[in-house]
């Protein structure tokens, strides 16, 4: 018997300590790389998989168009600080001078052709960019659903894997065991009568900070000044595919379209890093001001390919929440937009 | 004749201390590449357009705006995704592979910076 196996057969304990202790320091490394490695990888590698869960369910990807809201349309307007805005943040677009904006409403399916009666093509969305001169933009991405299926990237996944599993079991299933995926499915989700009388949310919170370093914490909604009208199934079924697109290009020949952004400020308890429930409706709501839409963009569909609209393109006086979805959709949107412009140039894109 | 002592109290000591320690130690030497160059971000822009490092350099790029920035690139042969950048901070990009690599920011498509990379010279 050489030293080491008689130091072996005389302590057994203490060798199986050196064994786990190597092999637990072994493992804890390489986990704590693995995670340090996933702190870096892990987001972009979950919208990944978001990304082309959207293309399993809408066929995609489709050349050109994004991953999912994939028909929309670019409208030219104005914004309009309101008195109160200024005492909720420093922002700069949120002060007293007007900004040009860009607004893309859009059918939530990543089919290009939808119908806009279709059932996958609600919730419908609205982008908002506030153009701030000198290139340089900031953003808000809503849709008119005041929540989520899912609080969390990997969340969302498995409610979208769920959606596009040919075994009709799963969705309810998934559905059945996850509260937020269930709302979503149940919720009502009747069609508008026009982009005009939908209203939209922007889900996560941020942080708006003032000129006194006073920080609330708030999520967007935008309020349709013509005010809400959805339609009956009744009434949906006799419209024609592009209703809603020939709608707004109608009224905006008649005249602006405008809606009021509002921020919901948090109350105790509120979840700050949990979009998939709204908050309760008594919650304070500050007026930021006024979105006065007036035309139909010109180079529409160029434009819209080219244009990343993102929840985390913002400015000073507006800071990310730590929900997690905020990173995630960021990516989700990056990915989508660089495969559908990898042919094209980004100089027409705002900062 | 010593009795032997109890396993379990010994590892419940040690072992957080292992590894934690070992742990700290990695990641110390995971940061410790000292950046060759630092590329400031301003203005929704990097300060240059292109900058050439050797392989297995690091680069620090700092966000000097009030807002986030959120860098990444996505080759083939190299490629990382940041965490968002708060205002202030800094990452440092080790390029372990030659060749040319464009970093971008995921929220600001407009940025863009060339990254040539090229082998180490050899020492003889």
């Amino acid at each position: 018997m050489d030293d080491v196996s008689a130091e072996r057969s005389r302590k057994p304990g203490r060798m199986v300590a050196k064994t786990a202790l190597a092999a637990v320091l072994l493992l804890s490394c390489v986990n704590f790389s693995g995670s340090a490695k996933a702190a870096d990888a892990s987001p972009v590698r979950t919208a990944g998989a978001i990304v082309k869960a959207f293309d399993h369910l809408f066929g995609g990807p489709h050349e050109g168009y994004r991953a999912v809201h994939a028909k929309g349309v670019l409208l030219d307007g104005s914004f309009q600080p309101g008195p109160d805005a200024a005492s909720l943040t420093t922002a700069v677009h949120l002060q007293r001078a007007p900004s040009p904006v860009l607004v893309r409403f859009s059918d939530f399916a990543g089919i290009p052709d939808i119908p806009d009666t279709d059932g996958a093509a609600n919730p419908k969305g609205m982008a908002i960019k506030f153009l701030l001169g000198d290139g340089a933009s900031t953003d808000i991405v809503a849709h008119s659903f005041n929540g989520f299926p899912a609080a969390t990237p990997e969340g969302f996944l498995a409610f979208l894997t769920a959606l596009g599993d040919p075994d009709k079991t799963a969705l309810p299933a998934y559905a059945a065991a996850h509260p937020a995926a269930k709302r979503f499915l149940d919720a009502p989700k009747p069609a508008p009568a026009s982009f005009a009388t939908e209203h939209f949310f922007g889900v996560n919170a941020f942080a708006f900070t003032n000129a006194r370093n006073v920080t609330r914490y708030g999520r967007y909604f935008i309020v349709p000044a013509a005010g809400l009208r959805h339609l009956s199934d009744e009434e949906a079924a006799k419209k024609g595919p592009n209703f809603l697109f020939d709608e707004i290009r109608a009224r905006l020949a008649r005249g602006p379209v405008r809606f009021v952004l509002k921020v919901q400020i948090a109350g105790p308890g509120d979840s700050l890093t949990d979009g998939a429930f709204p908050w309760p409706d008594d919650r304070p709501m500050v007026d930021l001001g006024t979105i006065t839409l007036t035309g139909v963009a010109a180079d529409n569909a160029g434009r819209q390919r080219d244009i990343l609209f993102t929840p985390l393109s913002l400015v000073g006086g507006i800071a990310p929440s730590k929900d997690p979805m905020l990173a995630s959709r960021t990516r989700a949107y990056r990915i989508s937009h660089d495969r559908r412009t990898e042919r094209t140039e980004a100089s027409v894109t705002p900062r | 004749m010593t009795a032997p002592r109890p396993l379990l109290p010994i590892l419940a000591v040690t072992l957080p201390s292992a590894v934690f320690g070992f742990c700290l130690t990695a990641v110390l030497a995971w940061g410790k590449a000292e950046p060759v160059a630092v590329v400031n971000q301003s203005g929704r822009e990097f300060d240059r357009k292109a900058i050439t490092v050797t392989s297995g350099e690091a680069v620090r790029f700092t966000n000097e705006d009030p807002f986030l920035h959120q860098i990444y690139v996505d080759s083939p042969a190299f490629s990382f995704d940041s965490t968002e950048q708060m205002p202030g901070n800094s990452v440092d990009v080790t390029f372990t592979t030659p060749g040319v690599f464009q970093v971008r920011c995921g929220i600001h498509p407009r940025m863009r910076l060339d990254v040539t990379v090229v082998k180490p010279s050899v020492q003889h």
